[in-house]
């Protein structure tokens, strides 16, 4: 809960509605973390490092905004279209995958990989898993992490949590960067948005009007719908 | 027997509506399209000031001989000579905290984007950032891409750093708004001055 309680304070840009869904899932998540126990440790391959990696979230961390310049999709058919795969799948799994811009950023992004289980896929033939990289925390370049990325208002993927993802392969030298086994990466950010049951209910906070708007609130009959279109 | 010392109520009323007239007057040029600082988007940080400073971090020479040019040209013709914000180079290798953007590409990253690395008050109204950190793909400064479009990708991320979001596009494009050569706009650059 303190985490959503924490982002609240600094995403004010969010609607209410999805500050709403981000404490609904932060209980859910809480339930299924003591039921369950949160499995997260690096990937194999993976360079780890200090302290914590389980990609969870810190509520001691300052929050910024990560603001990305990316192809703008206007409707459900078309991000389909321009992707490869659509699914919908629990992440099983993160793990930090390191911090590959040391030697040009002094404050360089710590990734994670989130694995995700696979329910159904809307498009496409992926495996059961699914793997994408995700920036989740600057470091003071030494691994230490100093401050928590949310992406276009988007929060740190963790177990749990149940995912729509309009999916494209991953770039041969992303995978060859992380060292990790990468299969797929959002296509942009609102490639990637929270399910609620079987309805869609956060996605990237981008400009009043854009897709994350028209996702926002609709079920997954009528995506998959809009996809096989 | 009214008191001497209060205004009467009729040019209190008057006084509000002139109060209410001016303040709407002043928000109209910048009212529309772009969020943008304490009237229109106190939800995006700003910049700590109207000196702007920047420096490249980026290691390598090709990537420096191909986009340090037009960050120079966004910089120094856009913010520098068009907004009353003072647009400043760091010389190369001289990165500090102190220093307002930096930027660099890299292969982590498919799309240019923009974030505060450090905060100079989180408490303020909106939010001050002290450091913006912009990255590049790496894979799209040797693809052909176009001068055009990277200057509309620096003047964008830059503008990042000054204050905008990405809210509603305006009618007149600037690079905020997908224009297609780096140039700001009259509309942002009249939300640029109003907050420095």
């Amino acid at each position: 809960m303190e985490r959503f309680q924490h982002m609240k304070s600094i995403t004010s840009t969010i609607s209410t509605k999805r500050l709403v869904y981000r404490c609904g899932l932060a209980v859910t998540t809480l339930v299924l973390a003591v039921a369950c126990g949160a499995v997260d440790d690096t990937l194999p391959g993976a360079t780890s490092t200090e302290g914590s990696d389980d990609g969870t979230t810190d509520s001691t961390l300052e929050t910024t905004i990560l603001e990305r310049n990316e192809e703008v999709f206007v409707s459900v058919a078309e991000i389909g279209r321009a992707s490869t795969d659509v699914v919908v799948g629990m992440v099983s799994h993160t793990g930090s995958i390191g911090t590959p811009d040391v030697a040009e950023d002094p404050h360089a992004s710590e990734f994670i990989a989130v694995t995700v289980d696979v329910e159904e896929a809307l498009k496409g033939q992926p495996d059961k898993q699914v793997v994408f990289a995700w920036e989740a925390y600057l470091t003071d370049g030494g691994g230490k992490r100093t401050m928590e990325i949310l992406a276009e208002g988007l929060p740190i993927p963790k177990v749990g949590d149940r995912l729509l993802l309009f999916l494209v392969p991953e770039d041969k030298e992303r995978v060859e960067l992380f060292g990790a086994e990468l299969t797929h990466r959002p296509i942009t950010l609102d490639g990637l948005a929270y399910i609620d049951g079987s309805t869609v209910e956060l996605v990237a906070d981008k400009f009043e009007g854009d897709l994350g708007d028209s996702l926002l609130g609709l079920a997954l009959p009528a995506i998959r719908a809009e996809v096989s279109r | 027997m009214q008191n001497p010392a209060q205004p009467r109520p009729r040019l209190r009323r008057l006084a509000v509506v002139v109060l209410l007239v001016a303040t709407s007057l002043a928000m109209a040029s910048v009212a529309s399209g772009h969020g943008f600082g304490t009237t229109a988007n106190p939800d995006h940080y700003i910049a700590d000031s109207r000196i702007h400073n920047w420096v490249a971090t980026e290691e390598s020479v090709s990537v420096l001989t191909r986009l340090e040019p037009l960050w120079r040209t966004v910089m120094n013709g856009q913010y520098g000579n068009r907004t009353d914000m003072v647009a400043s180079e760091v010389a190369y290798g001289s990165y500090t905290i102190h220093t307002d953007v930096y930027w660099f590409a890299t292969t982590a990253v498919s799309s240019s984007d923009a974030l505060c690395v450090r905060w100079a008050d989180q408490n303020s109204t909106p939010k001050k950032c002290n450091q913006v950190r912009v990255r590049h793909p790496w894979k799209k400064v040797f693809d052909g891409t176009s001068d055009n479009t990277w200057k509309q990708g620096i003047c964008h991320e830059v503008g990042h750093s000054v204050g905008f979001d990405d809210s509603s596009p305006e009618t007149s494009a600037g690079c905020m708004s997908g224009g297609s050569n780096g140039t700001l706009s009259t509309h942002e650059i009249n939300h640029i001055n109003n907050q420095y």
